[in-house]
């Protein structure tokens, strides 16, 4: 069923909405209430495909086997449309990061209000996933962040996702004004997920996410799939701030990755790629690894400034014990 | 003194460098600091601490006669270099805004480079001054904004001229910017807004130009005749602002000017029907007081922001803080 949470005139006699698409039981009430969410950002459409998946799967087997679907599923794949439509990152005409200006207000100019309206819509959801794509710049591996204080609530539910990573951080201000934080906050559990690249689509990893929110949506007893069906998930490696390791352009230049390194374990002085000036024909940088660790964020942008964000290594951890070994493969 | 304090290598051509401008005094006077141009569209701000320049080249070479200059003066006057050169607001590259990026790491991502090179290069001042137009949809009579000012701040305030004060209250979104980081370093920030992005007002320049030089000899950092006599602003909170917003969508045309001051229930202006060219809203004062901002871009959205008014009683209905908070 769609909705619509929100409407607003704009001056050349149109309009726009912010949409939603609400999947229920046929029978009964709901068991448990998920939302899902994405295109916040304007130029990150991998979560738009995965809300299409999922919601065609959803409703495929809510018609054939109602029985199973017992709760109640929302899909918000597009709530900055004016951005999607038009490859803006923020809220055009405004100029604003809509993920900067939650909670929002009732009364406010018009990207406050839409903050608003998506926020009192989630009010009574027993889970969140907002789906994020990086940017246009950087391309990353399926990960769900977290800042530390919600772990203890979100962690077990981000270990279902299917995702590569979970990336524990630590607070900041900057998180205040997010949609997730605002939910987590009022004690509705939030997962943002970040995958792939801005302005582009990587199937594989929405089809890796799928699967993840199917567990999750089981978790919640808002499907009912039985076991054998359920798909079977490698927990995620849980990375905390000091087991990141960043690297920033020392040039300005083009950087050029070495091929086949993202998503690979790099070993101490392997060379991730070199910043190069086309006019010279001379390499500004040429980037080797201080450590070992797997490349689980890379820049497929090539115009760097000195201190781009070329890349980013989840560390090996130095000590390896038998008991991290065993929850790795848990 | 024209001073780089901070180079970056910019891509495919020759590095960018942000500059200072400093004027030293033979005295032991303070140190004062006025940053402008953090935003790129921002013109008036650089426009005043380029006659601000001038003036204090005019002290040093004995030119102002009656003036002779007892501490520092730090003028940066612009900060996002490709900005300006490119009349977009924030950076360029990546649309950063560099006021979000405070307090900076000198490791860290390039803006984050240039926050913290500014910070670096101001934190030893006495008084630092954040100058900022407003975005180019509204229209802003010049004023002095801070957080939680000081009593010794409350008694320098009236010699800027601004025509009134703003107590803005602390949300997240202020850690991240130039202001907030200089409080936190026990600098007293003054934060000027005036006019309207991407042109120069000169009324509200020569204002201003007018007030930095008082407010230099109210605090010693030059010597001169006397000041003229200071005129308590009036100082605004939360709870004394009115917001008027758009009850349709259409072409705002106001038919007042900010700065004035209205009663209740008069005409602020009309938005029109694009199509029908019809009156779709007559747009009213929703209460007697100062008309501080007015909208300058003349198409809006439905519930837009079209002016903001303060009064000098409490609003019982109580306001909230809502700004276009890129400003």
């Amino acid at each position: 069923m769609e909705q619509k949470i929100l409407t607003i005139r704009m001056p050349a006699q149109d309009q726009f909405s912010i949409r939603k698409n609400v999947l229920r039981a046929s029978h009964g009430k709901p068991t448990a209430r998920a939302a899902v969410v994405s295109g916040i950002h304007g130029d990150e459409l991998e979560g738009l495909y995965t809300i299409y998946l999922l919601n065609r799967y959803l409703q495929e087997m809510r018609e054939k086997r109602p029985e199973i679907f017992r709760g109640q599923v929302d899909f918000y794949p597009t709530v900055n449309s004016l951005g999607l439509g038009s490859l803006n990152r923020s809220w055009p005409f405004f100029n604003v990061d809509l993920n900067r200006q939650f909670p929002g207000n009732r009364e406010g100019h018009v990207p406050l209000q839409a903050a608003h309206a998506l926020l009192e819509d989630l009010q009574d959801a027993d889970l969140v996933v907002d789906i994020h794509a990086s940017n246009k710049f950087l391309l990353e591996m399926p990960q769900i962040r977290m800042q530390e204080v919600y772990a203890p609530k979100l962690l077990p539910l981000a270990e279902k996702s299917n995702v590569d990573f979970v990336w524990v951080h630590g607070s900041s201000s900057v998180l205040e004004t997010t949609l997730a934080t605002n939910l987590n906050e009022t004690g509705i559990p939030t997962l943002v997920v970040e995958m792939g690249i801005g302005q582009r689509l990587t199937p594989a990893y929405s089809d890796q996410l799928l699967q993840g929110l199917l567990r999750l949506l089981c978790h919640l007893e808002i499907i009912d799939l039985p076991e054998e069906e359920l798909p079977v998930l490698r927990p995620p490696r849980i990375i905390r701030d000091h087991e990141v390791w960043y690297f920033n352009a020392e040039a300005s230049g083009l950087f050029v990755p070495e091929p086949n390194v993202f998503g690979e374990w790099i070993r101490e002085g392997d060379v991730i790629g070199k910043i190069v000036d086309p006019l010279k024909g001379s390499d500004l940088q040429v980037i080797a690894s201080p450590r070992d660790g797997r490349l689980f964020t890379l820049r497929e942008h090539p115009v760097v400034y000195e201190g781009s964000l070329l890349a980013r290594l989840v560390l090996q951890p130095a000590d390896m014990d038998e008991g991290e070994v065993a929850r790795d493969d848990a | 003194m024209h001073e780089a304090i901070l180079e970056l290598n910019i891509p495919f051509r020759e590095p960018m460098v942000i500059y200072k401008n400093e004027f030293q005094g033979s005295g032991n006077g303070p140190l004062i600091s006025l940053v402008s141009g953090m935003h790129g569209d921002e013109i008036s701000g650089m426009y005043l601490l380029s006659r601000l320049a001038a003036f204090l080249d005019r002290v040093e070479r004995g030119l102002e006669p009656y003036y002779t200059l007892e501490g520092t003066v730090r003028l940066i006057p612009v900060v996002n270099v490709p900005g300006v050169n490119f009349a977009t607001r924030n950076w360029p590259f990546d649309g950063t805004d560099i006021n979000r990026m405070f307090p900076g790491y000198d490791q860290g991502e390039t803006t984050q480079r240039i926050a913290d090179g500014i910070l670096q290069a101001t934190v030893d001042s006495h008084y630092a001054f954040d100058v900022h137009g407003s975005n180019e949809q509204f229209f802003e009579i010049p004023h002095l904004r801070m957080f939680s000012p000081t009593e010794e701040d409350l008694r320098l305030a009236p010699y800027l001229r601004c025509h009134y004060l703003l107590r803005r209250e602390l949300t997240p979104l202020y850690k991240t910017q130039l202001s907030y980081q200089w409080k936190e370093s026990g600098i007293s920030p003054y934060i000027l807004m005036l006019g309207v992005a991407r042109r120069i007002d000169d009324d509200l320049v020569e204002t201003l130009y007018q007030g930095l030089i008082d407010f230099m000899l109210a605090t010693a950092v030059l010597a001169g005749p006397p000041p003229a006599p200071p005129l308590q602003p009036p100082t605004f909170g939360r709870n004394h602002t009115h917001l008027v917003l758009s009850r349709t969508a259409g072409i705002f045309r106001p038919t007042v000017t900010a700065g004035t001051m209205l009663r209740k229930g008069e005409l602020l202006g009309q938005i029109v029907n694009v199509l029908s060219g019809q009156v779709e809203e007559e747009v009213r004062a929703p209460a007697s007081g100062l008309l501080a901002s007015i909208r300058s871009y003349p198409l809006v959205y439905e519930k837009e922001l079209l002016a903001r008014l303060f009064t000098a009683e409490e609003n019982p209905s109580g306001a909230a803080d809502v700004w276009y908070q890129e400003q």
